[in-house]
């Protein structure tokens, strides 16, 4: 949609991943996974349940340690970080449930995300020295813009409670962002949401790609993730069974065996997001 | 600009009021403004940064004997034995807050139970440092800078010290490191996917509320000019944490309003129904954890009345 595959801006791959792999006691959830993204392109990864793609994406999310493999970001090694370190290195997600902070309005939900940029001494806060204010009136200033993006702009003093689920969704992007991401990692980004508010979602992915950000999505609905990634990766039972273009998965014959017999079906050729 | 001025008003409004006052209402007043300041900094700890912590009055007693001691029988000047008394708490905090937010919140709660319990023992099998069960008596401020800090003058010492606590308090919880509290406390998962090292972000919290209490404490150690024991107990310290849910946890007028309401009930009480003003406390407790959870200021926030 943005850049071809195999184009990154800066020549490499922004994530690489190889031999990834992670075991619960005898359990192989994920079996040397290999595969990388470029800044800028979408790529989904999908497999039946239990394939491995909550495991695969909680690695990169630094929230579970590899068992074996590399994470590569930028070339240098990232496995095993916690989630903040990933954060602070521009690995930014949103969550599947929406994980909002309650009783804080948008606006402020969003300033959390700049946590990284923001951080400074503690002893500036407390005098209340100028470069700690200007640095707060610049994120608000900042915050208000990204609520604008997703379209919340007149909600920002709102609390999040007031919000419907897929407003959440819109909100968990625009935090995400604030975060000055290089990747972004969206967990089933389509679930829980009307047709309506998923068309809104995949308009904002293909601008965040478009910034140069590079976007790596899990999704259950085949429909969403076919219309909007660039290339598609397909787990089953741990291991990749194929990658390549939206098109070609939907006829590669693993991939058809892998999904027979499981509730959702691959959508027939060209069908994309309605 | 304008908030140094409201500061300079309020600071002068309240030092004004101890200068009004007799010797019974300047002790009522002073024990106030250090619940207030006391209430302050825990609603910091548990209300913001959400940490169930019982070890406040602790600091609070730490800060008061180690400056008596430290200038007693150390023989430091005051300026230097305040610096010690404050390192000193930062040094204990970090000591129980390393260990305990490596595990869940539940584990804080215990350690600093623990803690505020071996504290009373310790300042009861002190021997000579701590005056034992009697504790420490017959010292007196040391003049600062040739003047002597009694009266009214040391009541404007004890509102310094509130509008200290609620700036430097006021200032943190509106900036990033108040953001990373409240994340930490409602979803320490998302927090640490916004790039918060929610371990950190605690022991900060807890350090520095801890010192915020030392020094309130050493303040109240020259307002009667003894320490003992029993004032640091458990006791307080959940009249503490009383204080913060009543007047609405995470709000810092809330703690203002929770600290004077429950300081000055048992005075209003105690005429007209002598000792049963404990059962009209513990009541009125649990009408408001079950009516509004957000305490008087939430009471105030959903007010029926309010035109919208």
């Amino acid at each position: 949609m943005n850049n071809p595959p195999g184009t990154g801006s800066a020549g490499g791959p922004l994530l690489a991943v190889h031999e990834l792999t992670r075991r619960f006691g005898g359990l192989t959830a994920v079996a040397g996974l290999d595969f990388d993204l470029h800044a800028g392109e979408v790529l989904g990864l999908i497999g039946p349940n239990g394939a491995g793609k909550s495991t695969t994406f909680n690695m990169i999310a630094g929230t579970l340690a590899p068992s074996a493999g590399q994470i590569l970001l930028q070339g240098n090694s990232v496995g095993g970080l916690p989630a903040h370190a990933m954060a602070a290195r521009g690995v930014l997600r949103t969550f599947q449930h929406n994980c909002l902070f309650a009783g804080m309005s948008l606006r402020d939900n969003v300033m959390t995300g700049m946590h990284v940029g923001l951080a400074s001494n503690l002893l500036g806060v407390i005098g209340g020295i100028a470069r700690v204010r200007t640095a707060e009136t610049a994120a608000r200033a900042r915050a208000d813009e990204l609520l604008a993006f997703v379209g919340l702009a007149d909600a920002r003093e709102q609390d999040v409670a007031t919000l419907s689920f897929g407003q959440g969704r819109l909100l968990e992007t625009a935090r995400a962002l604030a975060g000055d991401p290089k990747l972004i990692l969206f967990d089933e980004p389509a679930a829980g949401l009307a047709p309506a508010e998923c068309e809104r979602l995949t308009d904002i992915i293909e601008q965040i790609a478009a910034r140069d950000i590079g976007v790596l999505l899990i999704e259950h609905d085949m429909r969403f993730l076919l219309g909007i990634a660039d290339r598609v990766v397909v787990l089953d039972h741990g291991e990749r069974i194929a990658i390549g273009l939206p098109e070609a998965i939907q006829r590669d014959p693993a991939v058809i065996k892998a999904y027979l017999g499981s509730t959702r079906g691959v959508p027939a050729a060209g069908g994309t997001h309605a | 600009m304008k908030s140094l001025l409201q500061a300079a008003l309020v600071i002068a409004i309240l030092s004004a009021i101890g200068f009004l006052l007799g010797p019974y209402h300047t002790d009522i007043y002073r024990k106030l403004l250090l619940w207030i300041a006391l209430a302050l900094s825990y609603n910091f700890l548990f209300g913001v940064a959400g940490q169930v912590a019982f070890s406040h009055f602790t600091f609070y007693g730490v800060g008061a004997y180690a400056i008596v001691i430290l200038v007693t029988q150390a023989g430091l000047p005051l300026p230097l034995a305040a610096t010690a008394g404050i390192v000193l708490c930062v040094l204990l905090a970090l000591a129980v807050a390393i260990p305990a937010t490596r595990l869940d919140g539940f584990y804080l709660a215990l350690a600093t139970l623990a803690l505020a319990q071996l504290f009373i023992v310790f300042l009861n099998e002190g021997g000579e440092l701590t005056g034992g069960s009697g504790g420490l008596t017959s010292y007196r401020l040391p003049d600062v800078g040739g003047i002597t800090l009694s009266g009214p003058r040391y009541t404007v010492v004890i509102v310094l010290l509130v509008t200290f606590t609620w700036i430097l308090l006021a200032r943190i919880d509106q900036s990033w490191f108040g953001r990373a509290c409240r994340a930490v406390r409602d979803n320490p998962q998302a927090a640490a996917a916004m790039g918060i090292d929610v371990a950190r972000t605690r022991v900060i919290a807890y350090a520095l509320t801890s010192a915020l209490a030392g020094l309130a404490g050493m303040v109240y150690a020259f307002v009667d000019n003894t320490v003992s024991p029993p004032i640091f107990g458990l006791e307080n310290a959940f009249l503490l944490l009383f204080m913060v849910i009543i007047g609405g946890s995470g709000s810092q007028i809330g703690s203002v309003i929770g600290a004077t309401v429950l300081y000055l009930l048992p005075f209003v009480l105690s005429p007209l129904i002598g000792h049963h003003h404990a059962l009209v406390f513990g009541v009125v407790m649990l009408l408001v954890i079950l009516a509004q959870p957000r305490g008087l200021t939430g009471l105030w926030a959903a007010r029926p009345w309010r035109s919208r």
